[in-house]
């Protein structure tokens, strides 16, 4: 028998280590990795015990990829320092000490010549639940940074949750699993089977809620209404109602149209529970014409009655759907509506938000069992506090999205485009400290743009990457530092808040610091030296040991000594999720004992800040109900312009944003594709498998094309990740199909938040020299085209 | 006897393809190679769906070696090289495969692969369970059922990974087992039965 051929020593010398799988995707499995030198050489998951509601935190196909994404030929191994223009990828490797010595001296420059404000460390989100940035920390002893608040996963609908509930909505949805005493269950634009698949995340537990309700005899049917079929509603009961996307407003209008006008709706819950429905529940000087149920009984200043037929025009989704929907809405005993985090990332997306929770309010759908809030379902919690960074000195603060304006623009940033802290920018940002980020470019928006305002070195002096591989937005640093990546180090991991459990994990460093590759925290510790402010740095926790036992000693496992003794002898410990399961029950139970934290301390489906906005500046794309309005880069554009294809840019199983994106093992199983109808393609004589430039105003890219009626026509979807890889000094024709080529960097009025799926495209073959660059990439086995 | 075997749950698959990427971590399968693979049911495309727009269903199937009682892969073998075992699996002896692909060609459900070339494992060197012997170039190869894990008396890895928990595994000759009482109660099918290999991989909704 042939045997361990090319084992030099089978498994002598290697170990066997806890570890996480440390992207964003939500989950934060477990994974035990048996590793030598570097290498990991095996891969196991969570396989503790299991009993009702502590789920093992097994890992998806991701985590068992560690060793493919980990030992990729993109990794950092040495400092690098930039010797071609910013964004050509041309490096020289230099030492740590001159990496160093030169990023204090810009930094110590830059503030004594701009201000602290001028520092900014942008979105990043590859190290997430085990520690805050350790250079955010040495920047709060440096005398502070421009803030940053928000975020790129759901701005929109934290917004649309702070405006109806008064709070951001994270942790107040009802539990996946309560669907299990629903009889109707209503997705909008939400795949939990795909995005979230962590075994103790939401397809597993989904799926029990499932299977609970048919074992008592009641089970439930899902309903999706997205432009793509979820994978969640692909059963033979389910069914999936496609709407285009951005118009879930109108949908949910005209569902309402049905309801009221077939006397439907709730209205005893209404009166007793919100604002703003009906003339007797608007505040103290509103008008009567400005409520919801005069907007859509064409009342209200447009005076237009949001028939079904009205919506079917703007959705896509005939009218006789819309209304038999809201009959089966109605008739359903409890219903659980949730919606995803693809509607709300829309030009108008507050509005798609605030809408979806309106159908739960309309129907009486709240605070019982078997319902939800019409938000996303409740994220959970980590059982550690992350690694504290301190108090940042400077107040100035903008929405994470704004960054490459604030970049562009400067001390043009007012008040208006949500700068908070000052009436407008104290200073340009001057110098950014990206760690672990790759929203530079490829997970920002409108890379042709954001390329040229990173490209001039007057506006942004000086950028630092600290990361673990040469991603699109290192190549736009000037010094790139190689980090451990967080599944290489000793760190105390907290589950993540998409996992239905309270899990702590000791997860052990294996050899990650191989080559000349430094831990970030020693980095910034070194550099806090250089500053002199290394005793401020080390103030509390001199290593990163001393910082977990901090956080151990703050988690909410500090008291309980069985579970301190289970992680100390299995370096896992796993518990069952204890709180609340359903949204809003103690208001819905008592809402004058347990008013909602809203000024009216009801539900307020009208919103007078908006109006008073409104007041002051009419044309504001805002409104002060969850009205319908249309977005530059909507449904009605695609109908009339250039583009005539409506793009989202969706989860795909391949990468947890752009991180594995890079692995071609992964793409073996789960190839990236741009799905498009049946319909579409036939008229576009486009195939599976085929190749096709997808491109607007703001770029052009190339991805491979499948053919599926699980979406609409008109509507493509590609999965966002992808690495963006184009000749910038060329064509700038993106041969590495990432979203954000084309996606517009404008942001939204009332949040300021990132809207990836308002983007219009149109398709086209590739013109012959194009199909040749192809055909050369295809054969030297070059990125995505190749795979 | 034991006939060990894998029943799955096709209602629980969500087509995440982690059995396919943890199969090829513990059994150390080379690039461009799967020994497990995850199929949309009537579909020749990755992903793809039954229906017509909007209409649509999908059903994922996973399928890796169906470990056949009548197993068309040993029946054409010149050398004996595929085997059936004592505990009702499949298995290659790789020393004795002459690299005919007879089995290849007889094997109804495509779980065979077969090493053209040298194989080459991503980020240069053989990984996975340290007791599953490493596949020269001109050999064939598949789905062992985990053999060395199950040696061991542990699941498949594909069993214990799963985050649906989609898979159940166990003796098909023990009548009281949990995958015998599965297949009994929920009227579990073997793919292809019309071949006449009797597989003892089944899949169950």
């Amino acid at each position: 028998m042939v045997r361990r051929e090319g084992w030099s020593s089978g498994r002598d010398g290697s170990r066997e280590v806890w570890q996480t799988c440390a992207v964003n995707c939500g989950s934060r499995c477990a994974l035990r990795l048996r590793a030598r030198e570097g290498e990991i050489l095996w891969t196991e998951t969570d396989c503790g015990d299991e009993e009702p509601g502590n789920l093992q935190m097994r890992a998806c196909l991701r985590g068992r990829a560690l060793r493919y994404w980990l030992g990729s030929p993109d990794r950092l191994n040495e400092p690098l320092r930039r010797v071609g223009p910013r964004g050509s990828g041309q490096f020289e490797p230099i030492s740590w000490d001159e990496a160093l010595d030169e990023i204090a001296e810009r930094i110590r420059d830059t503030v004594a010549q701009w201000g602290n404000e001028a520092v900014l460390l942008p979105y990043a989100t590859a190290i997430w639940s085990g520690s805050g940035s350790p250079f955010e920390r040495l920047m709060n002893c440096y005398g502070g940074h421009l803030g940053i608040y928000g975020d790129y996963s759901c701005m929109q609908l934290q917004t649309a949750c702070m405006s109806l509930y008064g709070d951001d909505g994270y942790y107040t949805g009802s539990l996946l699993s309560e669907a299990s005493h629903a009889d109707l269950v209503v997705f909008f634009g939400a795949n939990p089977a795909l995005t979230r698949m962590g075994g103790a995340s939401g397809a597993h537990r989904l799926a029990q809620a499932r299977e609970e309700a048919a074992r008592e005899g009641r089970p439930f049917r899902v309903i999706a209404i997205d432009p793509c079929q979820s994978d969640a509603a692909t059963g033979e009961s389910d069914a999936w109602i496609p709407v285009r996307p951005g118009t879930d407003a109108a949908f949910v209008a005209g569902v309402a149209w049905v309801l009221i006008t077939e006397g439907l709706a709730d209205e005893e819950f209404l009166h007793r529970y919100c604002i703003g429905y009906d003339g007797a529940t608007m505040p103290a000087g509103a008008p009567a014409s400005e409520s919801y149920r005069a907007y859509v009984l064409g009342e209200g200043p447009d005076g237009v009655a949001k028939t079904p037929q009205w919506a079917a025009r703007i959705t896509g989704c005939p009218s006789a759907r819309i209304a038999s929907f809201a009959r089966e809405l109605a008739g359903a005993r409890r219903a659980f509506i949730m919606q995803g985090w693809g509607p709300q990332r829309t030009a108008l997306g507050e509005q798609s938000a605030r809408a979806i929770c309106l159908l739960s309010l309309l129907t009486g759908n709240f605070g019982l069992p078997g319902t939800n809030s019409g938000a996303r379902e409740r994220l959970f919690r980590p059982v550690l506090p992350d690694d504290p960074v301190g108090e940042n000195p400077v107040d100035v603060a903008i929405p994470a999205f704004l960054w490459s304006r604030a970049v562009e623009r400067g001390r043009a940033l007012t008040a208006s485009d949500g700068v908070r802290g000052a009436a407008r920018l104290p200073s340009p940002v001057k110098l950014i400290i990206n760690h672990a980020g790759n929203a530079l470019t490829n997970q920002h928006a409108d890379v042709n743009r954001t390329h040229e305002i990173l490209a001039d070195e007057s506006l942004c002096e000086f950028i630092v990457g600290i990361d673990v591989m040469m991603t699109d937005s290192m190549r736009y640093a000037d010094i790139v530092l190689p980090d451990v990546a967080q599944a290489e180090r000793d760190v105390l991991v907290s589950s993540g808040n998409s996992d239905g459990v309270r899990g702590v994990i000791v997860a052990a460093s294996w050899g990650g610091n191989a080559f000349d590759r430094r831990c970030a925290w020693d980095v910034a510790r070194d550099l806090a030296r250089r500053l002199g402010v290394e005793e401020a740095f080390c103030e509390g926790a001199s290593t990163l040991g001393e910082m977990d036992g901090l956080r151990l000693r703050e988690s909410r496992f500090a008291h309980d000594d069985e579970a301190l003794r289970e992680l100390a002898e299995r370096g896992i410990v796993r518990r069952p999720y204890e709180g609340e399961t359903v949204a809003y029950a103690a208001f819905r139970r008592d809402p004058e004992g347990c008013p909602l934290p809203t000024p009216s301390g009801k539900i307020e489906i009208y919103d007078q800040k908006i109006a008073e906005l409104l007041a002051a500046d009419p044309g504001l794309p805002v409104s002060s109900i969850p009205a319908y309005i249309a977005a530059p880069e909507g449904a009605e554009a695609a109908l009339v312009g250039p583009y005539p294809f409506q793009m989202i840019s969706c989860h795909g199983r391949q990468s947890a944003h752009s991180s594995f994106a890079n692995v071609p093992e992964l793409a073996v199983v789960a190839p990236r594709r741009l799905s498009v109808n049946p319909v579409d393609a036939e008229r576009l004589q486009l195939v599976s498998g085929g190749l096709v430039v997808v491109e607007n105003d703001r770029g052009a890219l190339v991805c491979r094309v499948r053919v599926t009626p699980r979406i609409m026509p008109g509507v493509v979807a590609l999965p966002e990740g992808a690495w963006h890889d184009a000749d910038m000094w060329g064509d700038r024709l993106d041969w590495g199909g990432c979203a954000n080529t084309v996606s517009s960097d404008e942001p939204t009025a009332w949040s300021h938040g990132n809207p990836h799926n308002s983007c219009l495209v149109r398709l086209r073959p590739l013109t012959d020299a194009e199909r040749a660059e192809a055909a050369r990439r295809e054969a030297a086995g070059r990125g995505e085209v190749a795979r | 006897m034991t006939r060990l075997a894998i029943a799955i749950n096709l209602d629980r698959c969500v087509g995440c393809h982690t059995c396919a990427l943890s199969c090829k971590m513990q059994n150390n399968v080379p690039e461009g190679m799967l020994w497990n693979r995850v199929l949309t049911e009537d579909c020749d495309v990755m992903d793809g769906a039954l229906g017509t727009y909007p209409n649509v269903t999908r059903t994922f199937l996973p399928v890796a070696c169906q470990h056949c009682q009548n197993a068309a892969c040993q029946r054409v073998c010149p050398t004996g090289a595929t085997y059936k075992d004592d505990k009702g699996r499949v298995e290659i002896d790789y020393d004795k495969c002459i690299g005919c692909r007879m089995c290849m060609a007889a094997c109804p459900y495509n779980a065979r692969n077969f090493n053209w070339q040298t194989p080459v494992r991503v980020t240069g060197a053989n990984y996975g369970d340290a007791e599953v012997p490493v596949r020269p170039k001109g050999v064939a190869e598949k789905c062992t059922l985990c053999k060395e894990r199950t040696d061991r008396g542990e699941e498949p890895m594909c069993v214990v990974c799963c985050p649906a928990h989609a898979r159940i595994f166990g003796d098909l000759d023990d009548p009281d087992s949990e995958i015998s009482q599965t297949i009994l109660n929920r009227k579990a099918w073997t793919l292809l039965e019309g071949q006449g290999t009797r597989p003892s991989v089944h899949y169950f909704e």
